[in-house]
């Protein structure tokens, strides 16, 4: 057992919580989206009358959780106990009528509905259909709901007119405004500001300690150690830390518990002192990240730390034209790159190999090498005409060289694995010629270790023949590996620059702003 | 990131200006004075209880037809389905006497769930489905009348007070329209199924994970748009004696328009009933309008075909303004 | 895949083609066995003329739908193209005239393009109140009773005249369906729409010109569509605002019958022309076994349903439900 998991397993509860019957358990948790496996087994219990706190990087599985909890999603395996009886939610509804009512992430409210009748959404939705309305639906019942959470708007205006952060304090007080039994907050300050956030804080406690079990979801480490009782962590699907007192367990054990151990990606040799191709300057999106400055040679792999909100997925999303920016340049090669735009940055020879494979990459319906080819077929073409035998050669090449697993350019990509998936959209920027820059995006999330090492090898690959590399990885290990130099981002700016090889904690350390 | 710095608490009381709420009378008021400066006719009070007396199964199909549009969908079928009911209205009629007055409303909502049907359990686009059924309801329409013969109603039964009677010198079929309005504005205001249509016509997925059971509630939104098509076939039965096979095509792209011009945006989520009835005011007064000072009725079709593609641009300017500039919808 | 024996090529190959080509081939037997004079040469011509045009319309239809779109216009732009055409013959005699029809086509194409691709307004509205206010304005042009071209000009030479051997509008047809074929399978824009219409979002990631691509869709079906409308106008000799108004809705339902799904980013030429063989084959055997046109309505209609839910139900993508955009 390595150091990391002996002080884990040494902070387990112990004593008095496993006599009390938890509130609502979750046992094995195992659920699948097509490809990819969001939960491998997570478990969970929640005890009343405290607040337990779930963390883990994007991608460990949260927001998934939390849905099968509150009933939106129905788990593949894995069990539910209510207090002491089997609990099977079939909906929404079921879990609200149980007494567990969700705060979701991603806003659930509608814009064109007011305030009030937002705030009773749950209401609304349940009951038989020819009912007439819920009866505390008068804007006297609003405000008082709404002064739980210190907001003070006019509760016949329509959500969709309110601040973000007004409508995060909505959603949370439509959550906190019903007497429940297992109350589940999935991030809800992330809107919010410190002001807000006590008030919350303290709308919370008293939810507490009326018997209330609360499940608290959040990335901000520091909150977590202000609010939360107990702690678990997820990553990759999996429980790694199991209900532990908050107290026995430090910050810096939950970061890497989170982030854990990625696979030892081969030394990279020291990059020539090439010249410089990439300049950044003054870079800001506002409220994401400010006046980034920074410079990539070619060959380099730069890698960019940060932890969830600290800017650093969204910078190098920003390098490819996939994230706005306001103000600030970008010059490849001393020419001016246009930002915002990715089909003017893919003309500049920029490359993006997406985190999110479904939303934002792959092409369903389409054949493993129609995705592959998709940013080459200018090249591939004469005078528009696109060639089939250029298109091959060109492809599946990178396809055995990758080691796609089956090897059938032309079986629609559904079928391939999560994990040839994501190489056949490395393949889609690998195959670019000319290219000069490529932005990495969380390249082996939710990617098996095989396929992992494949992928590291083909972003050297990239980076030896002449491309400069930007990576985002959220697993730290990894991308110490991998890189050249890190720059560490805390809160939308760049704290650190390190040049490999450099200690993960150190790294860790810069990144949660405490002393190494 | 956090939020920058710290806010001072906002004292938010502002009415929002709900610009679509503004159309149906600006576009009555408006249309009225330009139709007037074209004939003076126009203006009189005769005129005027023709156009009401006229309006009434358009503003009862309109009704039906915000249901369904305020859920994100629409109806093509209202035209085809209000005509079948009419033909096996008069039949039935025919058969079993007054008793028989219920098949319309039976036929229009049964049309209708099956189209709620293949919309939420099969996920058929709603153009698909609603086409299908337009074509099917109409198909039928002929099958039952001999191919396209009007069915007349027996001699002895009498439905012309339905369909013309007057009460104080108001047309009853606006009486029925306007009634029917008033049940609308209570059920889209009051009922929480009419809420749970305006929840998933603003967003549906979170409709979802609030707990809506969304599937019955859009198969009841198409039922009762149908429902309102075997209504206004009651009226079209009422007025004519006879079962209409043929009658009705183009209802549909009236029924949208007037709700278009009543406030509802075809994306979901908005409308209200005296808003449409108001739109479906205009466009009857149009029509008349337009008729009376000899202009061709192929004025009012581009007018009409015009007024669908402006709500599109309509609403995407008031996205605009409101939201102020956004990414594309393709972005990170 | 490795070279191998001649049946297996062959028993991959035939499962390779779309369910709708073996659907065409049976309802073929069908027909041919139970409907008099179905199987006869003139009435198979007849068949192919009908279906020339529909083939078309199905052929500009399906380039929008791989994007992901649909297009309701062609009903109107088709009646458009006669009546301008005839309009302007006086004054710019025979080809001019028809050039003009064509560029009308293309116009209302145009304008369908730049609302979906530039404002990204939902496809069905704006084709829709295209199809709408072009009926107003061919009948406007009019005064709403169809204008009779000249005789001297021979247009109806062109609808009945042959060319290679067949009659013009199945030569017309057949060309098309080769550019089509071609367009779609195997040049740059065409794999671009099949891009856009599986995920726009990572087209444009992929650094596509989704907007670009989505305007030359819609200009690119009108193009087809003014040819359907060119032979029409041919074939009827005057300006007609009611011309075949039906045009639209029957192309989207050969497009879904053959097996094209309504949501984009799949779909093939031989699908395409299987459903538009299949419905004008249905329309064709109902005619001649004296149903009355409602059935052939309700098959239609039913046919189209059908499909979309066979789609549904078999492609596992699940479409965007409920919504109309």
């Amino acid at each position: 057992m390595s150091s990391l998991e002996q002080r884990a397993e040494a902070a387990r509860p112990v004593g008095t919580w496993d006599e009390a019957p938890a509130a609502l358990s979750a046992t094995g948790v195992v659920k699948s989206f097509g490809a990819t496996r969001a939960l491998r087994g997570a478990t969970l219990a929640l005890y009343p009358a405290e607040v337990h706190a779930l963390v883990g990087e994007n991608g460990a599985g949260k927001s998934t959780l939390v849905k099968i909890l509150v009933g939106a999603l129905q788990p593949d395996a894995g069990t539910l106990v209510l207090g002491e009886a089997p609990l099977h939610l079939g909906s929404v509804r079921d879990a609200v009528a149980a007494g567990i009512v969700p705060v979701y992430q991603h806003l659930t409210l509608m814009p064109h509905l007011s305030v009030t009748e937002n705030l009773l959404a749950f209401e609304l939705a349940a009951g038989s259909p020819l009912r007439g309305r819920p009866r505390r639906c008068t804007p006297a019942d609003a405000r008082a709901m709404l002064a739980q959470v210190g907001l003070d708007v006019d509760p016949r205006a329509p959500v969709g007119r309110l601040s973000l952060a007004e409508r995060q304090l909505v959603e949370i007080a439509r959550g906190l405004g019903r007497d429940c039994k297992v109350l589940v907050l999935d991030e809800p300050t992330a809107a919010l500001h410190r002001g807000e956030v006590d008030r919350l804080f303290a709308a919370i406690r008293r939810i507490r300690d009326r018997g209330t079990a609360v499940l608290f979801i959040s990335h901000k480490l520091g909150e977590i150690e202000e609010i939360a009782d107990r702690v678990s962590v997820l990553r990759d699907g999996q429980s790694v830390l199991e209900g532990s007192p908050r107290a026995a367990v430090s910050s810096r054990t939950l970061i890497e518990l989170m982030i854990g151990h990625g696979v030892e990606a081969g030394r990279i040799p020291a990059p020539p002192a090439d010249a410089e191709t990439l300049r950044v300057e003054g870079l800001t999106a506002p409220g994401v990240f400010a006046d980034l400055a920074f410079s990539v040679r070619r060959g380099e792999i730069l890698g960019l730390a940060g932890l969830v909100g600290s800017g650093a997925l969204e910078a190098a999303a920003a390098l490819a034209g996939a994230f706005p920016v306001r103000q600030g340049s970008l010059r490849l090669d001393g020419q001016p790159l246009p930002t915002g735009d990715p089909v003017a940055a893919h003309r500049a020879g920029v490359a993006l190999l997406p985190g999110e494979r479904e939303a934002a990459g792959v092409f369903p319906g389409l054949s493993a090498l129609t995705n592959a080819s998709a940013s080459t077929l200018g090249e591939l073409a004469s005078f528009g005409w696109l060639r089939g035998r250029r298109e091959r050669e060109r492809i599946l090449p990178w396809l055995h060289r990758l080691s796609v697993n089956p090897m059938a350019p032309g079986l629609p990509i559904e079928r391939f694995s999560g994990g040839n998936q994501q190489k056949v959209l490395a393949i889609r920027s690998l195959a670019m010629a000319g290219m000069k820059l490529l932005a990495a995006l969380d390249p082996t999330r939710g990617v098996d270790v095989g396929a992992r090492a494949v992928i590291h090898e083909a972003l050297a690959h990239a980076a030896a023949g002449g491309a400069a590399v930007v990576v985002y990885s959220s697993d730290l290990e990894e991308l110490v590996a991998l890189s050249h130099r890190v720059l560490a981002m805390r809160e939308g700016r760049i704290v650190a620059r390190f040049s490999t090889p450099v200690a993960t904690s150190s790294v860790l350390a810069a990144l949660t702003g405490a002393a190494p | 990131m956090a939020a920058a710095e710290p806010r001072l608490e906002r004292l938010v009381t502002r009415r929002p200006l709900d610009y679509r709420a503004v159309v149906a009378p600006v576009a009555v008021v408006g249309g009225w004075a330009v139709l007037a400066l074209m004939n003076p006719y126009f203006l009189t009070v005769a005129n005027g209880l023709n156009i009401a007396g006229q309006f009434g199964i358009l503003a009862i199909v309109a009704l039906g037809e915000l249901l369904v549009i305020v859920t994100g969908g629409f109806d093509l079928s209202v035209g085809s389905v209000a005509a079948l009911a009419t033909v096996v209205g008069a039949r039935a009629v025919n058969a079993l006497g007054p008793l028989g007055l219920p098949a319309l409303a039976l036929v229009g909502a049964l049309c209708g769930a099956v189209n709620g049907v293949l919309i939420a359990h099969f996920r058929v686009q709603p153009v698909i489905a609603t086409l299908g059924s337009m074509l099917g309801a109409r198909g039928l329409a002929l099958l039952l009348s001999d191919g396209g013969q009007t069915v007349a109603l027996r001699p002895d039964i009498d439905l012309m007070p339905l369909g013309y009677g007057h009460v104080a010198g108001i047309p009853g079929t606006f009486l029925w329209a306007a009634g029917l309005a008033v049940a609308a504005t209570v059920f889209t205001r009051r009922i929480r199924l009419g809420r749970r249509l305006y929840m998933i016509g603003s967003h549906a997925a979170a409709a979802e994970l609030v707990g809506v059971p969304v599937r019955s509630t859009l198969v009841w939104a198409y039922a009762l748009s149908g429902l309102s098509s075997g209504l206004a076939g009651l009226l079209l039965l009422s007025r004519a004696g006879a079962g209409l096979p043929t009658e009705g095509s183009g209802l549909e792209l009236s029924a949208i328009a007037s709700a278009v011009i009543g406030g509802a945006a075809l994306t979901g989520g908005t409308g209200s009933p005296p808003s449409v009835f108001l739109g479906a005011f205009f466009i009857q007064s149009l029509l008349n309008g337009l008729n009376l000072s000899g202009i061709s009725p192929f004025v009012a079709e581009l007018v009409l075909g015009s007024v669908i593609v402006l709500a599109g641009l309509l609403d995407f300017a008031m996205r605009r303004i409101g939201d102020g500039p956004r990414r594309p919808s393709w972005g990170y | 895949m490795t070279a191998s024996a001649p049946i297996a090529v062959i028993r991959t190959r035939l499962a390779a083609a779309p369910a709708s080509l073996y659907a065409l081939a049976l309802l073929f037997l069908v027909l041919a066995l139970v409907v008099p004079r179905f199987a006869t040469v003139g009435n198979l011509t007849n068949v192919a003329r009908v279906a020339a045009i529909l083939a078309l319309a199905a052929f500009g239809q399906a380039v929008v739908l791989v994007t992901g779109g649909i297009d309701f216009s062609s009903g109107s732009s088709v009646a458009l193209t006669s009546v301008v055409t005839v309009l302007l013959v006086p004054s710019l005699g025979a080809s001019e005239a028809l050039l003009a029809g064509c560029l009308t086509a293309v116009a209302i194409g145009a304008v369908n393009g730049s609302l979906v691709a530039w404002l990204e307004l939902p496809p069905f509205l704006v084709t829709l109140g295209m199809l709408i206010a072009g009926h107003g304005l061919a009948s406007l042009l009019v005064g709403g009773v169809p204008l009779e071209a000249p005789a001297s000009l021979g247009l109806s030479r062109l609808s009945q005249g042959t060319a290679g051997g067949l009659p013009v509008p199945i030569a017309v047809a057949a060309v098309a369906f080769a550019v089509f074929l071609v367009l779609l399978r195997r040049t740059v824009l065409g794999r671009t729409w099949y891009l856009v219409g599986s995920n726009a979002r990572a087209a444009r990631l992929a650094g596509l010109d989704v907007r670009q691509s989505l305007l030359l869709a819609y200009v690119v079906g009108s193009l087809f569509v003014a040819a359907a409308g060119l032979i029409l106008t041919a074939r009827v000799s005057s300006g007609q605002p009611n011309l075949y108004p039906s045009l639209p809705f029957e192309a989207i339902a050969a497009c879904a019958i053959g097996g094209v799904p309504l949501t984009g980013g799949a779909g093939t030429p031989a699908q395409v022309l299987a459903g538009v063989l299949i419905v004008a084959m249905i329309q064709n055997a109902v005619v001649l076994l004296n149903f009355s046109p409602s059935i052939q309505l309700m098959l239609i209609g039913g046919l189209t349903v059908g499909a979309v839910l066979v789609q549904q139900v078999a492609w596992r993508r699940p479409s965007r439900a409920w919504s109309a955009s």
